[in-house]
């Protein structure tokens, strides 16, 4: 595991290139910064200035090169490399909240924004006017949408939103692409489409991810449960722990969360069963360091704190604050051999998935 | 400080009910959800002294049938009198058995129980609830206190 702590502030947003070498990010203001990797250190080559809010909303496509950013001011912009600059376009999502998430489609060539205006923002490029123009999903969303996933067919979207539910809805474009091949979630795909609407869970979805084979959705709610549904059935588990804000299938099975607990967690999903349980924390070992109290001190502890416990209030985990965003370095969804976590502590903290299977001794990924 | 925060009365209209994009939840049906059996509570809490176990089978009762879809404050009152009677009855040495007995779904129950008998205190639930509350959070952990707090039909 290894972390690295860029600034005091929050990461917002963070997005990797394609060879990850290089990670966009936003430290909780205007700008997206670029760092890169040079030998054990990172060096920042790149500011992005052009939002006029908070930018909340990184995503960056691997084949074509292009960053797309969104923000609390109501724009997207799609940025390109020309030379040895960012150059940015603007995109009108036509939306009068703020946008919260953005993702490109698995082609890119569209991108999806989620915005506190209660509708989804398709965007493709428009060839003869050389600009970008955008479809919107509104019906039946009731509130905010805090997170986007796209099924690798390019056309099915997975958002969660603030009115409870995990849906997954078409964002069919003729304009761009052929007419999609059925799948589990339904055959008819017309833009707009709902395919499917999430049962079981309460509270706000903070996370959503399509499995690898896009048969499979997972995501986190804020009343402390995750769930996974595939073929209409879902499998719900409620945990002990806070709230969780992001969630990733690292293999078929497997996933991925974080959130408030300030550690990874991982889930199995059993698909005979149509169950899911806690696989284990991921986190660094403890630090069993248990030095003996004198009497002195365990006086002291009773006096000031009310008890005689030597734990200190430090937070043991590797991220010190809340993990925001989990994202999967290589092996893709299928078979994840590493992944990212950046959070509201400042730090990107990067896990190997070979060395926490030897580490924690009853994990099983399978 | 501006006239108008001296008064409110003048304000005969609650605007919010005219917003077209308020969130409305969605009806599920009340079906039959008359709060627990008051007597047969009742009946097994009285002969508590004698028999330990009866208050384990009325405590499960109790938590039988929330009328959370409910939407007459009156059941919901009569319920949440009913499990209070239940609670206060036990001994402090039984309370740590009887949230073992229960599965997940039963200690969420009983922690929003716990909650809604916080919030109208009397002579001494505060400090009978708090010792379930410590038990039961032990099972259930933070998980089963956000979920009464983000639970959208309450007990």
């Amino acid at each position: 595991m290894s972390y690295h702590s860029f600034l005091l502030e929050p990461i917002s947003c963070h997005a990797w290139n394609k060879d990850r070498t290089q990670i966009a990010m936003c430290p909780n203001n205007h700008e997206v910064h670029i760092y890169k990797k040079e030998g054990s250190n990172w060096n920042k080559i790149h500011v992005l200035k052009e939002h006029n809010g908070q930018v909340t909303g990184i995503d960056w496509a691997p084949e074509s090169n292009r960053i797309v950013t969104c923000g609390t001011d109501r724009n997207a912009y799609v940025w390109t490399l020309k030379g040895d600059a960012w150059k940015p376009t603007l995109v009108i999502l036509r939306i009068n909240r703020a946008a919260r998430c953005v993702k490109w489609s698995p082609k890119e060539n569209k991108f999806a924004v989620g915005s506190g205006s209660r509708l989804i923002s398709v965007c493709y490029f428009e060839q003869d006017n050389d600009w970008w123009v955008c479809k919107h999903i509104k019906k039946p969303i009731r509130s905010t949408i805090l997170c986007l996933d796209w099924h690798p067919n390019n056309v099915l979207l997975a958002a969660g939103s603030c009115d409870f539910k995990c849906r997954i809805f078409s964002a069919y474009i003729k304009e761009v692409e052929e007419k999609p091949a059925p799948t589990a979630w339904g055959s008819k795909m017309p833009f707009g489409e709902v395919m499917f609407e999430s049962t079981g869970t309460a509270g706000w979805v903070h996370g959503v991810c399509f499995s690898d084979s896009g048969n499979r959705v997972a995501w986190a709610s804020h009343d402390s449960t995750v769930a996974v549904a595939e073929g209409g059935k879902t499998a719900v588990l409620t945990s002990e722990t806070l709230p969780l804000l992001c969630v990733t299938f690292i293999t078929e099975n497997s996933l991925v969360a974080a959130g408030h607990d300030c550690y990874p967690v991982l889930f199995v999903y059993d698909s005979n069963k149509a169950a899911l349980s806690f696989g284990g924390k991921l986190d660094v070992p403890k630090q069993s360091a248990q030095k003996g109290m004198t009497a002195r001190e365990r006086f002291q502890n009773l006096d000031k704190k009310a008890t005689t416990d030597s734990k200190e209030a430090v937070l043991e985990s590797l991220h010190k604050n809340s993990i925001s965003q989990i994202s999967i370095l290589n092996g893709g969804k299928a078979r994840c051999a590493k992944f990212c976590t950046t959070g509201m502590d400042g730090g990107m903290a990067i896990w190997d998935v070979k060395t926490l299977e030897s580490a924690m001794k009853d994990l099983k990924i399978v | 400080m501006a006239k108008n925060t001296l008064s409110s009365r003048f304000r005969g209209v609650d605007i919010d009910e005219y917003d077209e994009n308020k969130f409305v939840d969605e009806q599920d049906e009340a079906a039959e959800q008359q709060g627990p059996d008051a007597c047969e509570v009742d009946h097994l809490i009285r002969q508590y002294p004698s028999d330990q176990w009866d208050t384990m089978t009325a405590f499960h009762i109790a938590l039988r049938n929330p009328p959370i879809n409910s939407k007459n404050p009156a059941v919901k009152e009569r319920a949440q009198a009913v499990v209070l009677r239940v609670l206060t009855a036990f001994k402090s040495s039984d309370i740590e058995p009887a949230v073992k007995s229960l599965d997940r779904n039963g200690v969420d129950l009983l922690m929003k129980y716990i909650y809604r008998g916080f919030e109208k205190p009397s002579d001494n639930s505060s400090a009978i609830l708090l010792q379930w509350h410590e038990k039961a959070f032990a099972v259930g952990g933070l998980g089963s206190i956000v979920r009464v707090l983000t639970a959208r039909k309450s007990v």
